[in-house]
Protein backbone atom coordinates (compact mmCIF):
# COMPACT_ATOMS: atom_id res chain seq x y z
CA UNK A 1 0.00 0.00 0.00
CA UNK A 2 1.00 3.49 -0.70
CA UNK A 3 1.53 5.75 1.79
CA UNK A 4 0.80 8.88 -0.10
CA UNK A 5 -0.25 9.36 -3.74
CA UNK A 6 -1.40 12.58 -5.22
CA UNK A 7 -2.40 12.63 -8.52
CA UNK A 8 -2.42 15.58 -10.80
CA UNK A 9 -2.91 17.86 -8.08
CA UNK A 10 -3.56 21.39 -9.22
CA UNK A 11 -4.03 24.68 -7.12
CA UNK A 12 -5.18 28.03 -8.36
CA UNK A 13 -5.57 31.26 -6.18
CA UNK A 14 -8.13 33.54 -5.38
CA UNK A 15 -5.67 36.22 -7.22
CA UNK A 16 -4.95 33.69 -10.35
CA UNK A 17 -1.87 32.43 -9.35
CA UNK A 18 -0.95 28.85 -10.15
CA UNK A 19 0.84 27.30 -7.41
CA UNK A 20 0.53 24.01 -8.47
CA UNK A 21 0.17 22.56 -11.96
CA UNK A 22 -0.61 18.93 -11.87
CA UNK A 23 1.68 17.80 -9.53
CA UNK A 24 1.64 13.79 -8.88
CA UNK A 25 4.12 12.17 -6.28
CA UNK A 26 4.16 8.14 -5.06
CA UNK A 27 4.98 7.89 -1.67
CA UNK A 28 5.48 4.35 -0.21
CA UNK A 29 4.87 2.71 2.86
CA UNK A 30 8.10 3.14 5.51
CA UNK A 31 9.74 5.39 3.13
CA UNK A 32 12.03 8.22 4.06
CA UNK A 33 10.66 10.97 1.60
CA UNK A 34 12.67 14.11 0.42
CA UNK A 35 10.15 16.94 -1.02
CA UNK A 36 12.87 19.19 -2.13
CA UNK A 37 12.33 22.74 -4.33
CA UNK A 38 13.37 26.12 -4.19
CA UNK A 39 11.25 29.06 -2.09
CA UNK A 40 7.75 29.46 -4.29
CA UNK A 41 7.88 25.92 -5.60
CA UNK A 42 4.52 24.75 -4.08
CA UNK A 43 6.03 22.56 -1.64
CA UNK A 44 4.04 24.16 1.02
CA UNK A 45 0.81 24.27 -0.93
CA UNK A 46 1.27 20.22 -1.66
CA UNK A 47 1.61 20.23 2.42
CA UNK A 48 -1.32 22.31 2.78
CA UNK A 49 -3.43 20.79 0.67
CA UNK A 50 -2.76 16.68 2.11
CA UNK A 51 -3.16 17.79 5.48
CA UNK A 52 -6.64 19.96 4.63
CA UNK A 53 -5.33 23.51 5.40
CA UNK A 54 -5.48 24.52 1.67
CA UNK A 55 -8.38 23.49 -0.53
CA UNK A 56 -6.85 22.19 -4.09
CA UNK A 57 -8.37 23.56 -7.26
CA UNK A 58 -8.50 19.61 -8.70
CA UNK A 59 -6.85 16.21 -8.22
CA UNK A 60 -6.84 13.53 -5.88
CA UNK A 61 -5.03 13.00 -2.76
CA UNK A 62 -4.95 9.34 -1.36
CA UNK A 63 -3.52 8.80 2.62
CA UNK A 64 -3.03 5.50 2.89
CA UNK A 65 -5.36 4.35 0.62
CA UNK A 66 -8.08 6.49 2.20
CA UNK A 67 -9.30 10.08 -0.07
CA UNK A 68 -9.14 12.93 1.00
CA UNK A 69 -12.41 14.16 -0.94
CA UNK A 70 -13.75 11.41 0.15
CA UNK A 71 -12.99 10.94 4.07
CA UNK A 72 -11.11 13.44 5.57
CA UNK A 73 -11.22 13.01 9.10
CA UNK A 74 -9.59 9.28 8.53
CA UNK A 75 -7.35 10.46 6.00
CA UNK A 76 -6.05 12.98 9.00
CA UNK A 77 -5.97 10.72 11.38
CA UNK A 78 -2.87 8.88 9.80
CA UNK A 79 -1.14 12.50 9.12
CA UNK A 80 1.20 14.04 11.65
CA UNK A 81 2.32 17.58 10.34
CA UNK A 82 5.70 19.33 12.01
CA UNK A 83 4.90 23.35 10.26
CA UNK A 84 8.04 25.33 9.93
CA UNK A 85 7.24 27.84 12.30
CA UNK A 86 6.80 27.75 16.06
CA UNK A 87 2.82 27.80 16.77
CA UNK A 88 1.68 26.59 19.89
CA UNK A 89 0.34 28.65 22.68
CA UNK A 90 3.71 30.08 24.51
CA UNK A 91 1.99 30.10 27.75
CA UNK A 92 1.03 26.74 27.93
CA UNK A 93 3.14 23.83 29.69
CA UNK A 94 5.18 21.99 27.35
CA UNK A 95 3.09 18.51 28.90
CA UNK A 96 -0.04 20.31 28.46
CA UNK A 97 0.45 21.12 24.91
CA UNK A 98 0.85 17.20 23.69
CA UNK A 99 -2.52 16.33 25.90
CA UNK A 100 -4.33 18.70 24.26
CA UNK A 101 -3.22 17.77 20.72
CA UNK A 102 -4.10 13.94 21.48
CA UNK A 103 -7.17 15.47 22.46
CA UNK A 104 -7.89 16.71 19.15
CA UNK A 105 -7.36 12.93 17.95
CA UNK A 106 -9.90 11.51 20.68
CA UNK A 107 -6.97 9.68 22.33
CA UNK A 108 -8.14 9.24 25.95
CA UNK A 109 -6.65 11.32 28.62
CA UNK A 110 -4.63 8.51 30.36
CA UNK A 111 -3.05 6.86 27.17
CA UNK A 112 -2.35 10.51 26.03
CA UNK A 113 -0.59 11.05 29.22
CA UNK A 114 1.85 7.79 28.44
CA UNK A 115 2.35 8.83 24.91
CA UNK A 116 3.09 12.28 25.90
CA UNK A 117 5.83 10.58 28.15
CA UNK A 118 7.48 8.72 25.72
CA UNK A 119 7.74 11.23 23.42
CA UNK A 120 8.90 13.82 25.83
CA UNK A 121 11.59 11.47 27.05
CA UNK A 122 12.74 10.35 23.51
CA UNK A 123 13.15 14.07 22.35
CA UNK A 124 14.53 14.72 25.96
CA UNK A 125 12.27 17.24 26.76
CA UNK A 126 10.34 15.46 29.95
CA UNK A 127 12.31 17.46 32.59
CA UNK A 128 10.96 20.42 31.06
CA UNK A 129 7.71 19.36 30.77
CA UNK A 130 5.92 21.83 33.48
CA UNK A 131 7.57 24.79 31.85
CA UNK A 132 5.89 27.26 29.75
CA UNK A 133 6.71 26.67 25.77
CA UNK A 134 8.15 30.00 25.96
CA UNK A 135 10.95 29.45 27.91
CA UNK A 136 12.32 26.00 25.88
CA UNK A 137 15.76 27.49 23.61
CA UNK A 138 15.16 27.17 19.89
CA UNK A 139 15.94 23.89 19.49
CA UNK A 140 13.41 22.52 21.97
CA UNK A 141 10.87 23.97 20.67
CA UNK A 142 11.65 22.04 17.44
CA UNK A 143 11.50 18.87 19.41
CA UNK A 144 8.31 19.91 20.90
CA UNK A 145 7.07 20.41 17.52
CA UNK A 146 7.97 16.84 16.66
CA UNK A 147 6.86 15.07 19.92
CA UNK A 148 3.38 16.74 19.53
CA UNK A 149 3.29 15.75 15.88
CA UNK A 150 3.88 12.20 17.02
CA UNK A 151 1.51 12.03 20.29
CA UNK A 152 -1.73 10.72 17.99
CA UNK A 153 0.93 8.02 16.49
CA UNK A 154 0.58 9.01 13.03
CA UNK A 155 1.80 6.68 9.91
CA UNK A 156 2.88 9.46 7.95
CA UNK A 157 4.52 12.27 9.16
CA UNK A 158 5.05 14.74 7.33
CA UNK A 159 8.53 17.39 8.55
CA UNK A 160 8.85 20.95 7.12
CA UNK A 161 11.96 22.15 7.90
CA UNK A 162 12.39 20.38 11.03
CA UNK A 163 15.75 21.21 11.97
CA UNK A 164 15.83 24.80 10.67
CA UNK A 165 17.71 27.14 12.67
CA UNK A 166 19.12 24.35 15.64
CA UNK A 167 22.61 24.20 15.98
CA UNK A 168 24.92 20.96 14.73
CA UNK A 169 24.41 18.58 17.83
CA UNK A 170 20.62 18.87 18.07
CA UNK A 171 20.55 18.40 14.17
CA UNK A 172 22.23 15.13 14.61
CA UNK A 173 20.59 14.08 17.38
CA UNK A 174 17.39 14.91 15.56
CA UNK A 175 18.49 13.34 12.76
CA UNK A 176 19.21 9.95 14.66
CA UNK A 177 15.69 10.51 15.88
CA UNK A 178 13.80 10.29 12.80
CA UNK A 179 16.05 7.27 11.73
CA UNK A 180 14.98 5.48 14.72
CA UNK A 181 11.18 6.42 13.77
CA UNK A 182 11.68 5.68 10.17
CA UNK A 183 13.19 2.28 11.02
CA UNK A 184 10.11 1.51 13.37
CA UNK A 185 7.43 1.99 10.15
CA UNK A 186 6.73 5.53 9.83
CA UNK A 187 6.83 7.14 6.81
CA UNK A 188 8.12 10.40 6.81
CA UNK A 189 8.34 13.19 4.03
CA UNK A 190 10.82 15.62 4.39
CA UNK A 191 11.06 19.34 2.98
CA UNK A 192 14.61 21.40 3.78
CA UNK A 193 16.68 23.41 2.69
CA UNK A 194 19.78 21.85 3.79
CA UNK A 195 20.28 19.23 0.79
CA UNK A 196 22.79 17.21 3.05
CA UNK A 197 20.23 16.45 5.23
CA UNK A 198 17.96 14.60 2.21
CA UNK A 199 20.52 13.03 0.85
CA UNK A 200 22.02 11.72 4.02
CA UNK A 201 18.34 10.88 5.61
CA UNK A 202 15.82 9.83 2.45
CA UNK A 203 15.55 7.15 0.31
CA UNK A 204 13.43 8.95 -2.25
CA UNK A 205 13.25 12.35 -3.70
CA UNK A 206 10.64 14.78 -5.27
CA UNK A 207 12.17 18.13 -6.78
CA UNK A 208 8.97 20.60 -7.31
CA UNK A 209 9.58 23.72 -9.16
CA UNK A 210 7.39 26.30 -10.62
CA UNK A 211 4.29 24.20 -9.63
CA UNK A 212 5.46 20.86 -10.93
CA UNK A 213 7.15 17.75 -10.13
CA UNK A 214 10.60 17.94 -12.72
CA UNK A 215 12.22 14.84 -10.70
CA UNK A 216 10.99 11.95 -8.32
CA UNK A 217 13.15 8.90 -8.19
CA UNK A 218 15.13 7.25 -5.39
CA UNK A 219 18.25 8.87 -3.85
CA UNK A 220 20.54 6.49 -5.26
CA UNK A 221 20.17 6.26 -8.77
CA UNK A 222 19.73 10.45 -9.07
CA UNK A 223 23.43 11.00 -7.18
CA UNK A 224 24.36 8.65 -9.87
CA UNK A 225 23.32 10.81 -12.67
CA UNK A 226 26.39 13.12 -11.07
CA UNK A 227 29.12 12.44 -14.04
CA UNK A 228 31.72 14.98 -12.59
CA UNK A 229 32.41 15.01 -8.66
CA UNK A 230 35.21 17.23 -6.89
CA UNK A 231 37.21 16.39 -4.28
CA UNK A 232 39.57 18.29 -1.81
CA UNK A 233 42.61 16.69 -1.21
CA UNK A 234 44.82 17.16 1.65
CA UNK A 235 48.05 16.04 1.92
CA UNK A 236 50.73 15.46 4.52
CA UNK A 237 53.16 17.58 3.15
CA UNK A 238 53.39 20.69 0.77
CA UNK A 239 54.55 20.39 -2.57
CA UNK A 240 55.79 22.52 -5.09
CA UNK A 241 54.55 21.63 -8.36
CA UNK A 242 51.56 19.37 -9.54
CA UNK A 243 52.44 15.69 -10.07
CA UNK A 244 51.61 13.87 -13.19
CA UNK A 245 48.15 12.08 -12.52
CA UNK A 246 47.15 11.38 -15.88
CA UNK A 247 43.72 11.28 -16.81
CA UNK A 248 43.05 13.09 -13.69
CA UNK A 249 42.40 16.42 -13.71
CA UNK A 250 43.85 18.34 -10.52
CA UNK A 251 44.80 21.71 -9.36
CA UNK A 252 46.82 23.13 -6.43
CA UNK A 253 44.61 25.12 -4.44
CA UNK A 254 47.83 25.93 -1.65
CA UNK A 255 50.41 23.84 -0.90
CA UNK A 256 49.30 21.23 0.72
CA UNK A 257 45.65 21.03 -0.70
CA UNK A 258 44.32 19.69 -4.03
CA UNK A 259 41.30 19.35 -6.16
CA UNK A 260 40.67 17.23 -8.24
CA UNK A 261 37.66 15.94 -10.88
CA UNK A 262 36.49 12.67 -11.01
CA UNK A 263 34.15 11.65 -13.66
CA UNK A 264 31.52 8.53 -12.66
CA UNK A 265 33.38 5.89 -14.69
CA UNK A 266 36.60 6.42 -13.01
CA UNK A 267 37.80 5.73 -9.28
CA UNK A 268 40.10 7.59 -7.06
CA UNK A 269 42.09 4.36 -6.42
CA UNK A 270 44.01 5.57 -9.84
CA UNK A 271 44.74 8.72 -8.19
CA UNK A 272 45.96 7.66 -5.08
CA UNK A 273 48.74 5.29 -6.59
CA UNK A 274 50.31 7.91 -8.64
CA UNK A 275 50.08 10.42 -5.68
CA UNK A 276 51.73 7.40 -3.92
CA UNK A 277 54.30 6.96 -6.74
CA UNK A 278 55.37 10.27 -5.87
CA UNK A 279 55.79 10.26 -2.61
CA UNK A 280 52.62 12.48 -1.56
CA UNK A 281 50.38 10.91 0.82
CA UNK A 282 46.45 12.02 1.26
CA UNK A 283 45.74 12.57 4.94
CA UNK A 284 41.89 13.24 4.09
CA UNK A 285 39.88 13.90 1.46
CA UNK A 286 35.97 15.47 1.25
CA UNK A 287 33.33 17.10 -1.60
CA UNK A 288 33.90 20.01 -2.57
CA UNK A 289 30.28 20.28 -2.75
CA UNK A 290 26.92 18.58 -1.65
CA UNK A 291 26.09 16.13 -4.44
CA UNK A 292 22.43 16.62 -4.29
CA UNK A 293 23.35 20.22 -4.42
CA UNK A 294 25.05 20.01 -7.69
CA UNK A 295 22.34 17.84 -9.17
CA UNK A 296 19.38 20.34 -7.75
CA UNK A 297 20.81 23.33 -9.25
CA UNK A 298 21.44 22.14 -12.22
CA UNK A 299 17.97 20.86 -12.66
CA UNK A 300 16.28 23.80 -11.28
CA UNK A 301 18.88 25.35 -14.13
CA UNK A 302 17.15 22.97 -16.66
CA UNK A 303 13.86 23.80 -15.48
CA UNK A 304 14.44 26.91 -16.08
CA UNK A 305 15.57 27.13 -19.68
CA UNK A 306 12.62 24.87 -20.88
CA UNK B 1 -13.62 16.47 20.52
CA UNK B 2 -16.19 19.81 21.35
CA UNK B 3 -15.64 18.71 25.17
CA UNK B 4 -11.47 18.57 24.10
CA UNK B 5 -11.50 21.66 22.01
CA UNK B 6 -13.39 23.32 25.61
CA UNK B 7 -11.31 22.44 27.66
CA UNK B 8 -8.37 23.22 26.36
CA UNK B 9 -9.84 26.85 25.29
CA UNK B 10 -10.65 26.87 29.11
CA UNK B 11 -7.37 25.87 30.26
CA UNK B 12 -5.76 28.30 27.92
CA UNK B 13 -7.58 31.03 29.44
CA UNK B 14 -6.57 30.64 32.73
CA UNK B 15 -2.82 30.45 31.40
CA UNK B 16 -2.87 33.70 30.39
CA UNK B 17 -3.04 36.84 32.86
CA UNK B 18 -5.70 38.26 31.03
CA UNK B 19 -8.85 35.81 32.51
CA UNK B 20 -7.54 36.01 35.66
CA UNK B 21 -7.03 40.18 35.82
CA UNK B 22 -10.84 40.09 34.04
CA UNK B 23 -12.10 37.84 36.50
CA UNK B 24 -11.00 39.70 39.54
CA UNK B 25 -11.28 43.20 38.03
CA UNK B 26 -15.10 42.51 37.66
CA UNK B 27 -15.46 40.79 40.65
CA UNK B 28 -14.46 43.97 42.38
CA UNK B 29 -16.22 46.50 40.43
CA UNK B 30 -19.76 43.98 41.05
CA UNK B 31 -18.60 43.80 44.71
CA UNK B 32 -19.01 47.30 45.08
CA UNK B 33 -21.94 47.78 43.22
CA UNK B 34 -23.47 45.20 45.28
CA UNK B 35 -22.16 46.82 48.69
CA UNK B 36 -24.03 50.63 47.28
CA UNK B 37 -27.36 48.38 46.25
CA UNK B 38 -27.59 46.91 49.46
CA UNK B 39 -26.85 50.80 51.27
CA UNK B 40 -29.62 51.78 48.86
CA UNK B 41 -31.56 49.29 49.87
CA UNK B 42 -31.06 49.52 53.53
CA UNK B 43 -31.48 53.44 53.56
CA UNK B 44 -35.40 53.26 51.61
CA UNK B 45 -36.44 49.83 53.61
CA UNK B 46 -38.24 52.09 56.22
CA UNK B 47 -40.49 53.64 53.33
CA UNK B 48 -40.99 50.31 51.68
CA UNK B 49 -42.28 48.73 54.63
CA UNK B 50 -45.37 51.19 54.22
CA UNK B 51 -45.88 50.50 50.59
CA UNK B 52 -48.32 47.59 49.34
CA UNK B 53 -46.37 45.06 47.09
CA UNK B 54 -42.96 46.88 47.91
CA UNK B 55 -40.64 45.44 45.97
CA UNK B 56 -38.16 43.18 47.90
CA UNK B 57 -34.40 42.66 47.98
CA UNK B 58 -34.18 40.50 44.72
CA UNK B 59 -35.47 43.44 42.91
CA UNK B 60 -33.80 46.27 44.56
CA UNK B 61 -30.08 44.00 44.82
CA UNK B 62 -29.97 41.12 43.00
CA UNK B 63 -31.55 42.71 39.96
CA UNK B 64 -29.73 45.81 39.56
CA UNK B 65 -26.44 43.69 40.15
CA UNK B 66 -27.23 41.53 37.29
CA UNK B 67 -28.05 44.88 35.16
CA UNK B 68 -24.32 46.09 36.31
CA UNK B 69 -22.92 42.66 35.40
CA UNK B 70 -23.99 42.99 31.84
CA UNK B 71 -23.15 46.17 31.23
CA UNK B 72 -19.46 45.54 32.13
CA UNK B 73 -19.59 41.87 30.46
CA UNK B 74 -20.78 43.72 27.19
CA UNK B 75 -17.04 45.91 27.53
CA UNK B 76 -15.35 42.86 28.47
CA UNK B 77 -15.90 39.28 26.52
CA UNK B 78 -14.97 41.01 23.43
CA UNK B 79 -11.27 41.28 25.70
CA UNK B 80 -12.50 37.17 26.30
CA UNK B 81 -13.47 36.30 22.70
CA UNK B 82 -10.98 38.12 20.54
CA UNK B 83 -7.97 35.66 21.25
CA UNK B 84 -10.49 32.57 20.12
CA UNK B 85 -9.35 32.26 16.33
CA UNK B 86 -7.33 35.82 15.49
CA UNK B 87 -4.82 34.32 17.85
CA UNK B 88 -4.61 30.73 16.80
CA UNK B 89 -4.12 32.39 13.10
CA UNK B 90 -1.94 34.72 13.96
CA UNK B 91 0.31 32.09 16.03
CA UNK B 92 0.06 29.28 13.44
CA UNK B 93 -2.09 27.09 15.93
CA UNK B 94 -5.11 27.04 13.72
CA UNK B 95 -3.50 24.56 11.01
CA UNK B 96 -3.60 21.94 14.27
CA UNK B 97 -7.10 22.69 14.30
CA UNK B 98 -7.97 22.14 10.69
CA UNK B 99 -5.36 19.36 10.09
CA UNK B 100 -6.88 17.33 12.42
CA UNK B 101 -9.93 14.58 12.22
CA UNK B 102 -12.06 17.13 13.61
CA UNK B 103 -14.61 18.60 11.49
CA UNK B 104 -15.41 22.94 11.38
CA UNK B 105 -18.57 22.96 13.55
CA UNK B 106 -16.80 20.31 16.19
CA UNK B 107 -13.96 23.03 16.31
CA UNK B 108 -16.83 26.75 16.03
CA UNK B 109 -18.81 24.84 18.86
CA UNK B 110 -15.50 23.31 20.83
CA UNK B 111 -14.68 27.09 20.86
CA UNK B 112 -18.01 28.16 21.93
CA UNK B 113 -18.60 25.88 24.74
CA UNK B 114 -15.48 26.53 26.07
CA UNK B 115 -16.52 30.31 26.37
CA UNK B 116 -19.15 29.89 27.93
CA UNK B 117 -17.77 27.38 30.05
CA UNK B 118 -16.27 30.30 31.65
CA UNK B 119 -18.84 32.87 31.33
CA UNK B 120 -20.33 30.42 33.66
CA UNK B 121 -17.71 30.32 35.92
CA UNK B 122 -18.58 34.46 35.86
CA UNK B 123 -22.34 33.90 36.21
CA UNK B 124 -21.26 31.22 39.59
CA UNK B 125 -18.91 34.16 41.06
CA UNK B 126 -21.69 36.52 40.28
CA UNK B 127 -24.61 35.05 42.14
CA UNK B 128 -22.42 34.01 44.96
CA UNK B 129 -23.10 37.53 46.14
CA UNK B 130 -27.11 37.75 46.31
CA UNK B 131 -27.15 34.02 47.34
CA UNK B 132 -24.99 35.13 50.57
CA UNK B 133 -28.26 37.31 51.22
CA UNK B 134 -30.05 33.78 51.93
CA UNK B 135 -28.53 34.10 55.06
CA UNK B 136 -30.08 36.57 56.18
CA UNK B 137 -33.02 37.68 54.58
CA UNK B 138 -35.59 35.50 51.62
CA UNK B 139 -34.88 36.01 47.90
CA UNK B 140 -37.11 35.36 45.29
CA UNK B 141 -35.48 32.13 44.13
CA UNK B 142 -37.67 32.11 40.83
CA UNK B 143 -36.41 35.77 40.02
CA UNK B 144 -32.84 35.13 40.53
CA UNK B 145 -32.56 31.54 38.45
CA UNK B 146 -34.74 33.84 35.38
CA UNK B 147 -32.00 36.43 36.13
CA UNK B 148 -29.37 33.81 36.01
CA UNK B 149 -30.14 31.90 32.85
CA UNK B 150 -31.50 36.04 31.27
CA UNK B 151 -27.24 36.91 31.66
CA UNK B 152 -26.51 32.86 30.68
CA UNK B 153 -28.27 33.41 27.39
CA UNK B 154 -26.65 37.49 27.00
CA UNK B 155 -23.10 36.21 27.88
CA UNK B 156 -23.61 33.51 25.07
CA UNK B 157 -25.16 35.53 22.73
CA UNK B 158 -21.95 38.02 23.36
CA UNK B 159 -19.70 35.17 23.03
CA UNK B 160 -21.03 33.58 19.85
CA UNK B 161 -20.67 37.10 18.37
CA UNK B 162 -17.06 37.94 19.22
CA UNK B 163 -16.11 34.36 18.27
CA UNK B 164 -17.86 34.92 14.76
CA UNK B 165 -15.60 38.32 15.16
CA UNK B 166 -12.38 37.02 15.66
CA UNK B 167 -12.84 34.64 12.81
CA UNK B 168 -12.24 37.62 10.57
CA UNK B 169 -9.15 39.23 11.41
CA UNK B 170 -5.65 38.07 12.74
CA UNK B 171 -5.33 41.05 14.84
CA UNK B 172 -6.77 40.10 18.29
CA UNK B 173 -7.11 44.08 19.09
CA UNK B 174 -9.10 44.86 15.65
CA UNK B 175 -11.50 41.44 16.46
CA UNK B 176 -12.03 43.30 20.46
CA UNK B 177 -13.09 46.48 19.28
CA UNK B 178 -15.30 45.53 16.45
CA UNK B 179 -17.41 43.00 18.74
CA UNK B 180 -17.57 45.53 21.41
CA UNK B 181 -18.75 48.19 18.33
CA UNK B 182 -21.57 45.11 17.29
CA UNK B 183 -22.73 44.28 21.03
CA UNK B 184 -22.92 47.68 22.09
CA UNK B 185 -24.94 48.73 19.16
CA UNK B 186 -27.03 46.06 19.13
CA UNK B 187 -27.34 47.07 23.10
CA UNK B 188 -28.57 50.65 22.04
CA UNK B 189 -30.23 49.89 18.93
CA UNK B 190 -33.76 50.66 20.02
CA UNK B 191 -32.74 53.68 22.51
CA UNK B 192 -34.87 55.77 20.43
CA UNK B 193 -37.91 53.88 19.19
CA UNK B 194 -40.22 52.79 22.68
CA UNK B 195 -42.31 50.92 20.60
CA UNK B 196 -41.78 47.01 21.27
CA UNK B 197 -43.25 46.16 17.99
CA UNK B 198 -40.41 47.96 16.27
CA UNK B 199 -38.18 46.17 14.31
CA UNK B 200 -35.27 48.00 16.18
CA UNK B 201 -37.02 46.99 19.54
CA UNK B 202 -36.88 43.71 18.23
CA UNK B 203 -33.42 43.07 17.13
CA UNK B 204 -32.08 44.81 20.68
CA UNK B 205 -30.16 42.72 22.93
CA UNK B 206 -31.66 44.82 25.73
CA UNK B 207 -35.35 44.65 24.89
CA UNK B 208 -34.98 40.87 24.67
CA UNK B 209 -32.55 40.69 27.88
CA UNK B 210 -34.75 42.99 30.37
CA UNK B 211 -38.02 40.98 30.57
CA UNK B 212 -35.92 37.60 31.32
CA UNK B 213 -34.16 39.66 33.98
CA UNK B 214 -37.22 40.98 35.82
CA UNK B 215 -38.24 37.65 35.84
CA UNK B 216 -40.61 37.17 32.60
CA UNK B 217 -39.86 34.12 30.39
CA UNK B 218 -40.95 34.74 27.43
CA UNK B 219 -40.14 31.74 24.94
CA UNK B 220 -39.94 34.81 22.53
CA UNK B 221 -37.38 36.32 24.02
CA UNK B 222 -35.44 32.39 24.70
CA UNK B 223 -35.56 31.76 20.76
CA UNK B 224 -33.75 35.00 19.79
CA UNK B 225 -31.22 34.33 21.65
CA UNK B 226 -30.78 31.19 20.43
CA UNK B 227 -31.33 32.61 16.79
CA UNK B 228 -28.45 34.74 17.33
CA UNK B 229 -26.48 32.15 18.81
CA UNK B 230 -26.73 29.65 15.68
CA UNK B 231 -26.58 32.94 13.26
CA UNK B 232 -23.04 33.60 14.43
CA UNK B 233 -21.73 30.35 14.74
CA UNK B 234 -22.70 29.22 11.38
CA UNK B 235 -21.54 32.27 10.25
CA UNK B 236 -18.39 31.66 12.10
CA UNK B 237 -18.04 27.92 10.49
CA UNK B 238 -18.77 29.41 7.03
CA UNK B 239 -15.95 32.33 7.33
CA UNK B 240 -13.55 29.54 8.66
CA UNK B 241 -14.36 27.25 5.66
CA UNK B 242 -13.72 30.12 2.97
CA UNK B 243 -10.47 30.42 4.10
CA UNK B 244 -9.74 27.32 3.85
CA UNK B 245 -11.08 27.18 0.35
CA UNK B 246 -8.90 30.40 -0.38
CA UNK B 247 -5.96 28.73 1.23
Amino acid sequence: MKALEVNNLHKTYRNGFQALSGVSLEVKQGDFYALLGPNGAGKSTIIGIICSLINKTSGQVRVYGVDLDQNPADARMHIGLVPQEFNFNIFEPVGEILLNQAGYYGIPRKIARQRAETYLKKLELWDRRYDMAKELSGGMKRRLMIARALVHEPRLLILDEPTAGVDIEIRYSMWNFMRELNASGTTIILTTHYLEEAESLCNNIAIIDKGVTIEQTDMRSLLNRLNLETFVLYLDHEIEQLPDCGDYHVRLLDKSTMEVDKHKDHDLNGLYSRLSRCNIKVVSMRNKSNRLEQLFLSMLNNNSKD
Amino acid sequence: MIISIALRELRSMFLSPLAWTVLAVIQLILAWSFFTQIDFFFNIQSQLATLPNAPGVTDLVVMPTFEVASIILLMVTPLLTMRLISEERRNGSIALLLSSPISMTEIVLGKFTGIVLFMLIFITMISLMPLSLLMGTELDLGKLAAGMFALMLLLSAFSAAGLYLSSLTSNPVVAAISSFGLLLLLWIINSNTGDASNTLDQLSLLGHFAPMLRGLIDTADIAYFILFIATFLLLTIRQLDSQRLQG
